[in-house]
């Protein structure tokens, strides 16, 4: 019988390894979709506590979600390009003109 | 086993096979598929939580569009080899890395092993598009349409980022 708390820890195994992709990745596309990853396994979450109390709610909070998540690319990936031709690159230690110039590199 | 476990434990290990992949692939263009095996591995998950509307939104948004929205600029960048290697943290502190993330699934499944289930009996609509629209449209129609807005601000402003040059 699979229950709630079978589709509870698929989710926090797919937080998890979305998480470790966005702490390990230097590349920002790959980052990116590491978030993405992280979104949907809030997304099976609410779909799930939503089946369990019988209401709609958490999918609308989904689908929002989901909403959030296509802004976020688009503008994220906007930014990338932006980053790739002002550097030539698209690895996010490029950017560190904000980090103390005191703290050893 | 019923048929549902079996499903359930297929699509589950696909999901989280292919989500490692996306984050252990070299080259953004294997992430991105491997991604998009995630996504639909997730739209089945969603039906089977009756969730079937939330299940086309996610393969029509996410693997329609945001995942040709990321292959596009993939292709259009057009990394080299070279430009994929990556300075990153040396073995010692991936090592960290993934014991810090195996412990947070750890504490997250610890967190949901309390939650319990008594699937409610639902009714025959339940997630369904004239269900889900009708909660959207009555309900929830402020977000939904601050959600239109969103959407707007971040087509104008996506547009704006990567325009060759501003006048």
């Amino acid at each position: 019988m699979i229950t709630l708390n079978h589709y509870l820890i698929l989710a926090s195994a797919l937080f998890a390894i979305g998480f470790a992709g966005v702490v390990l990745r230097r590349n920002m596309i790959t980052l990116l979709m590491s978030i993405e990853l992280m979104l949907n396994a809030v997304n099976i979450t609410l779909a799930g506590f939503s089946r369990i109390h019988g209401n709609l709610e958490g999918q609308m909070v989904a689908f929002f979600v989901i909403i959030l998540a296509a802004a976020e690319a688009a503008v994220g990936l906007a930014i990338i390009v932006l980053v790739f031709r002002r550097r030539g690159s698209v690895q996010s230690t490029e950017l560190g003109e904000l980090r103390d110039v005191t703290d050893a590199h | 086993m019923t048929a549902i476990e079996v499903i359930f434990y297929i699509l589950a290990a696909v999901a989280v096979i292919s989500a490692a992949g996306v984050v252990s692939a070299r080259n953004p263009i294997y992430s991105a598929l491997f991604l998009v095996v995630t996504l639909f591995a997730l739209a089945v998950l969603f039906v089977l939580l009756k969730a079937e509307f939330l299940a086309i939104i996610q393969i029509l948004t996410y693997a329609g569009a945001i995942l040709v929205l990321f292959v596009f600029i993939i292709m259009l960048l057009n990394l080299k080899p070279d430009e994929l290697i990556e300075r990153g943290y040396g073995n010692a502190m991936k090592f960290l890395i993934g014991i810090a993330s195996f412990s947070l699934f750890l504490i997250l499944g610890y967190v949901f092993h309390f939650a319990k289930w008594q699937a409610p009996a639902i009714n025959p609509g339940f997630g369904d598009a004239a269900s889900v629209g009708k909660e959207i449209f009555t309900r929830y129609v402020v977000p939904f349409e601050l959600a239109g807005v969103l959407l707007t601000v971040a087509l104008v402003g996506a547009v704006v980022l990567a325009k060759r040059k501003l006048d």
